[in-house]
């Protein structure tokens, strides 16, 4: 079963359904320039809190990874989420989970899917052409 | 209060060397956490700012955020809080995945990578203590 989410960040009736998508929207511009460090992050599932404002208190980042420890993770992410929390003053909250768990998130989790599904928004990962 | 913040953070990096040498290297993590957490809120009290017991460890961090880059420490302090609000519980508590295994504290992260964001952590601590 593949992820599900409700919402891409390009899409446009989100824009009108979540007003803190402008924002969030700033994400991906950060990850671009961060390709290297980021070659072991999947796709991520962004959860915003206060979701009908322009200005979220925070968002939580499930990113999908592939690193020995979550740590790892958060350590490869930080410095375009870094650039983010600066310039939005939006704290990511990063939450990684195995790549392993990607395909079958429904059937080990399905709260996490539930919220992915109602309040998420798929970063989905660049590849490069 | 400033001052005393400070203290705290500067025994926090201390306790968190000895941690590292026990080789208990999650509590040296969590330390580190703290010590970034009370420099921040040595900042935010410097600044004005509400940095009591009743503020939430996020608004903390955001409120610290705000106060750093004032004072021309915005970059670092937002790369540390990235890495460390996230880690703040799993250096505390098991975690359980969604497939019910249970990750350990000591094995959020490695013993290396403690030692370096305790490094950053003191570097962290002495450049707010510069600037009260």
């Amino acid at each position: 079963m593949p992820l599900y989410t409700r919402y891409r960040i390009t899409d446009q009736i989100a824009a009108e359904d979540l007003r803190a998508l402008p924002v969030l929207s700033e994400i991906p511009y950060f990850l671009r320039h961060h390709q290297t460090r980021l070659r072991y992050i999947d796709d991520m599932v962004a959860i915003v809190s206060n979701r009908a404002h322009s200005h979220p208190a925070f968002v939580r980042l499930n990113a999908f990874h592939t690193h020995q420890t979550p740590y790892a993770a958060i350590d490869a992410l930080a410095p375009p989420l870094a650039e983010f929390f600066m310039r939005t003053e939006v704290l990511p909250i990063l939450d990684p989970i195995f790549a392993r768990f990607k395909e079958r998130i429904e059937e080990l989790s399905p709260r996490l899917y539930r919220q992915f599904a109602d309040r998420g928004i798929l970063i989905p990962k660049e590849t490069e052409v | 209060m400033k001052t005393r913040f400070i203290r705290v953070a500067e025994r926090a990096t201390d306790a968190g060397d000895a941690a590292l040498a026990a080789g208990t290297h999650e509590k040296a993590s969590f330390l580190a956490y703290h010590a970034f957490e009370s420099s921040g809120s040595a900042l935010g009290s410097h600044m004005g700012l509400d940095m009591g017991r009743s503020v939430t460890h996020p608004t903390k961090i955001k409120r610290f955020q705000h106060a750093a880059k004032q004072v021309g420490l915005g970059k670092s302090v937002a790369l540390l809080a990235v890495r460390l609000a996230p880690m703040r519980n799993r250096f505390l508590y098991p975690e359980e995945l969604p497939d019910g295994t249970i990750v350990s504290p000591e094995d959020q992260i490695t013993s290396a990578k403690a030692a370096q964001l305790l490094k950053e952590v003191k570097h962290m601590v002495q450049a707010v203590k510069a600037k009260l």
